[in-house]
């Protein structure tokens, strides 16, 4: 009987083999260089014969005067870029599903995807005239509504403000494609069963829609959890400034500019491996109150 | 044993860059004292020098990087006797560190004044130095102080865009009786280094001097090794940033004077003459030689930095220019994010008396620990 | 039919309206970018261009273009996007079959699944990347731009969410009727998971056409690099304290905003062009109709 069950999934089995391989070599062999987060990597010395430093790197790392502060800031501008960068996408994907327009509907869906494709080295450039005090649009029409000019970018309470908004603008057209596509798979009967039931638009959403999408929601939920301290160096490094460093100044910042005086490897190493684990916890905890909860699977 | 690459220290010393149409413009007299220059950055911002009825104009660039080749505040503070992240001799002939002196308390103070009267950009504490550029090429900036090379990049575009723009290069201009000391960083950044045990460690010397033929020297055939086709294929020479022409950029300025004087070019190095040729063309009416002649010719970058800091002996070299101390490579980073924010904060408008509590913040967070080092080893190489 | 309601079709009017400005506010900034790319090198320096080109030029277009190193670039991106695309999707979706399974239906599945998303979240950096990979012998090869990333893993467990929702009743059918797991994949599967296939497609191809790093850092001679990692290389490098007398000579003569923006351009020219015709496969209702007998 085992057998007959082994040779039934063997199929599946081999189908997994390739990825396996793959991702044995290319993933899991470079994962075996995090043991450089407990040397003190020099590289000439080499992976193999630079000295072990134990834990030193990560009591270096945490006794740097504004880690914690650092910390904060990662933390803030990571769960506001998670959440906001949920929300904006299923919105605009429900709002897209009700135009009735498809011509309409393509051009919007293939619009919203652009600002992908621009650079922050640019977007830089463009924000600082955008929410420039004197010149920006944005304060322009601020001051349409009688509110004072306000220093986007050099203030530190907006300064995180700018990055979520500025980076959910960039990306949440990636998002919106994934949910238009899980849209596309519920089943039309149960719409129609309802506005022969006498349910209104809003109530077909909360009711069909939504539920269509949940799980497709949950699992970008869960995956983005795992970006919780990656608040976006290539954004940041191109939007700060020495003005906003108490709340714009993150980990990957500051390990960036410590890296400047001497290839600090094993530092970076470090604080990478800490980023890992903290992901991996808050994945696996997802994980298992999806599936003790709701008896659902996330993946 | 390791050799560190052939430095030019002039190469960054700051100078002051003014719109001299502007001054013409305005009926101002040209920089001599940092009084002038105050002047001058205060009419620059205030009495409309571009003529066109609006208050959009500024006297003084800056950067939220605050030194650097372009813009660079570092020549400012120069005028004041004070020196940003460079370690210098006080009076017992310690060594010292630039930034936490008084000097520049009273420098810091002046940048704020400027500031609140509008002559620096509200906005220069976001902006780097490509955005502050574009002002500048735009038009809306009269003065910055800056390296050489500052008229090839920026100010040729603003030449390129305004055909009345004019600009002269000056010494930094001094807030008192001293005359004002530019200061130079010789940047070692990389070393060349040979592995010990290897076969022939005499190789690289010989490479070096293959560079110096094939590029240089007077056999030298800069169409295969220098540049080709407008390609600088000399930079991905095994040995680029090795080595630099035999004395100096200033030595190369002189020779191309002396050529545009006596007419002949014939006996330049084909570098110098390269400059010769593009110099005659400007002289022509092509201004889009413009910077290449404020660099290298008469009354330019070089002329400035060889009358007045070489000749007059006013460069005020970094002290310090060994390897990075331990102290440096754990704590560098976190003081300089300490200096930049706290300057910053104070052109911007904080009280001057911060300025006491980032010495003393300084100091514990490892400035003192490192000024021991270099110390130490100051001592070492007497 | 039911007839729209007055705020029926006021909400239509609003929502098309919010939606063309959403749209909009994201086309502008590239509508700028190209405005920039045509415009005269002074004007854009002076930060002079908004909408519309100033002194109108192709002489950005031109340089890159003209070299002898774009089209070899572009073919080889060509090149990397076609086999890169290729195995990433025939990957894809083979380990998207099984992981989707129950346990019960296929032992080690969950063991399987975290083997690969650890993965996502785990990395050991750039340096033991490099070395892997060099090891493997690939430095220099197409095949380094193409295996390290084979497996996305973030496109897997799109995919297997996406083969989970189907229904149960199909699997079960084809079972009876005698057909295999691969059968029932390739022949099931797959046609009705269109939708997703699209944009797992879209994904891929986009990030094999921009991708530059592994470009630079993995082929050892410029006649080997994609396009992106091609047009890195001709946009100067401007760290102003580290500049040196010949770039800044260099930089007087070319400016590098109309360069970038020419670049950026390029870039997403052709996505621009793929994406609307990929859009013909977000198709509703395919589902349905085959379990209705």
């Amino acid at each position: 009987m085992r057998f007959a069950r082994t040779r039934r999934q063997l199929p599946l089995h081999l189908m997994v083999l390739p990825s396996a391989a793959l991702v044995l070599i290319f993933s899991y062999g470079p994962i075996m260089g995090l043991y450089i987060a407990f040397q003190k990597f020099s590289v000439v010395k080499g992976m193999f014969h630079s000295p072990w430093n134990g834990l030193d790197n990560f009591d270096y790392m945490f006794s740097l005067p504004d880690i914690w502060q650092v910390i904060r800031n990662t933390l803030l501008i990571a769960c506001l870029k998670i959440v906001a960068g949920l929300a904006v996408p299923i919105v605009v994907a429900l709002l897209l599903n009700e135009l009735g327009n498809r011509i309409f509907k393509r051009w919007i869906q293939t619009l919203i995807y652009l600002p992908h494709f621009l650079s922050w080295i640019i977007l830089g450039g463009v924000l600082i005239d955008v929410l420039s005090p004197t010149s920006g649009i944005v304060n322009q029409l601020l001051g349409a509504f009688g509110i004072e000019p306000i220093f986007f970018l050099g203030s530190v309470r907006w300064f995180p403000a700018v990055l979520v908004v500025s980076d959910v603008w960039k990306e949440f057209g990636f998002s919106t494609i994934v949910y238009l596509a899980a849209l596309t798979g519920i089943n039309p009967a149960l719409y129609e069963a309802a506005v022969i039931d006498g349910a209104s638009r809003w109530k077909q959403t909360l009711n069909i829609t939504l539920p269509g999408m949940l799980p497709v929601i949950v699992l970008l939920a869960t995956l983005s959890l795992g970006n919780v301290l990656n608040a976006g160096f290539d954004q940041i490094f191109n939007l700060y400034s020495p003005q906003v460093y108490e709340s714009g100044d993150v980990i990957d910042t500051l390990v960036y500019r410590l890296g400047l005086e001497q290839a600090q490897y094993s530092l970076a190493t470090a604080v990478g491996l800490l980023k890992s684990a903290v992901s991996v916890v808050l994945i696996s905890a997802s994980y298992a109150l999806a599936y003790r909860l709701a008896n659902y699977r996330i993946f | 044993m390791a050799i560190p690459p052939a430095e030019d220290y002039l190469g960054g010393a700051p100078l002051l860059w003014v719109r001299t149409d502007w001054l013409q413009k305005l009926n101002l007299p040209e920089p001599k004292t940092m009084d002038d220059f105050l002047k001058i950055a205060d009419a620059f911002a205030n009495q409309d020098p571009d003529g066109n009825g609006k208050k959009d104009t500024y006297g003084l660039a800056a950067s939220k990087d605050v030194i650097g080749g372009y813009p660079d505040l570092s020549g400012f503070m120069n005028g004041y006797h004070a020196y940003m992240n460079v370690w210098i001799k006080d009076a017992s002939g310690q060594l010292v560190n630039g930034s936490i002196q008084p000097e520049m308390k009273t420098a810091l103070g002046k940048l704020q004044e400027l500031y609140k009267a509008g002559a620096i950009d509200k906005e220069f504490g976001v902006k780097d130095g490509g955005k502050v550029a574009e002002m500048q090429t735009a038009g809306k900036i009269g003065m910055n102080f800056g390296a050489m090379w500052n008229p090839l990049w920026p100010l040729q575009d603003n030449v390129n865009a305004d055909k009345n723009a004019e600009w002269g290069a000056f010494p930094i201009p001094s807030a008192d009786g001293t005359p004002a000391s530019a200061q130079a960083n010789a940047d070692f950044n990389s070393f060349w280094v040979v592995k010990k045990g290897a076969a022939h460690p005499e190789a690289i010397v010989k490479l070096f001097n293959l560079y110096n033929e094939k590029i240089a020297g007077p056999n030298a055939e800069p169409q295969t090794y220098h540049t080709v086709d407008g390609m600088e294929v000399f930079k991905y020479a095994l040995m680029a940033n090795g080595f630099g022409t035999p004395q100096g950029l200033l030595s190369v300025h002189k020779n191309v004077v002396a050529a545009l004087k006596s007419g002949d070019g014939a006996s330049l190095l084909p570098e110098e003459k390269g400059y010769f040729d593009k110099i005659k063309a400007f002289q022509g009416g092509d201004r889009a030689n413009w910077g290449t002649n404020k660099v290298f010719g008469e009354g330019g970058s070089w002329a400035v930095i060889g009358q007045n800091y070489v000749d007059g002996g006013l460069l005020t070299k970094n002290a310090y220019y060994g390897p990075p101390t331990p102290g440096m490579t754990e704590k560098k980073a976190i003081l300089d994010k300490l200096v930049l924010e706290t300057f910053t904060k104070i052109i911007l408008g904080s009280p001057l008396s911060e300025f006491d509590k980032f010495v003393s913040d300084w100091n514990k967070l490892g400035g003192e620990q490192i000024t021991k080092e270099v110390n130490d080893w100051y001592a070492s190489q007497s | 039919m039911m007839r729209t309601s007055l705020s029926g079709r006021l909400f239509n009017g609003f929502n098309a309206v919010v939606l063309a400005l959403l749209a909009l506010l994201c086309l502008l900034p590239l509508v700028q970018v190209l405005a920039v790319s045509l415009s005269s090198s002074t004007a854009a320096s002076a930060g002079a261009v908004k909408l519309w080109p100033v002194d109108l030029t192709f002489e950005s277009y031109k340089f890159v273009l003209g070299k002898p190193e774009f089209p070899r670039a572009f073919w080889i991106s060509l090149e990397r996007v076609l086999l890169g695309a290729t195995i990433n999707m025939l990957l894809t979706i083979t380990l998207a079959y099984p992981l989707s399974k129950e346990p019960a239906a296929f032992k080690g599945r969950t063991a399987y699944v975290w083997f690969f998303v650890l993965t996502m979240l785990v990395g050991g950096g750039l340096i033991p990347w490099y070395l892997v990979i060099k090891a493997a012998g690939l430095l220099g090869s197409i095949w380094a731009l193409v295996l390290p990333g084979a497996v996305n893993v973030f496109n897997v467990v799109l995919l297997l969410n996406f083969f989970r929702g189907l229904p149960r009743e199909l699997e079960e059918a084809a079972f009876v009727d005698g057909a295999g797991h691969w059968t029932i994949l390739w022949k099931l599967f797959v046609p009705l998971s269109m939708p997703a296939l699209a944009t797992l497609i879209l994904f891929t191809v986009v990030g094999h056409w921009n991708s530059w790093f592994d470009g630079l850092i993995l082929m050892n001679t410029p006649e080997k690099y994609p396009l992106q990692s091609y047009l890195q290389t001709v946009v100067i490098n401007r760290d102003l304290s580290l500049i040196t007398m010949a770039d800044a000579a260099t930089l007087s003569q070319v400016s590098d905003r109309t360069l970038k923006g020419a670049q950026i351009f390029l870039a997403a020219l052709p996505i621009i062009c793929v994406y609307p015709f990929l859009q013909r496969f977000f198709i509703k209702g395919v589902v349905v109709g085959s379990v209705k007998g």
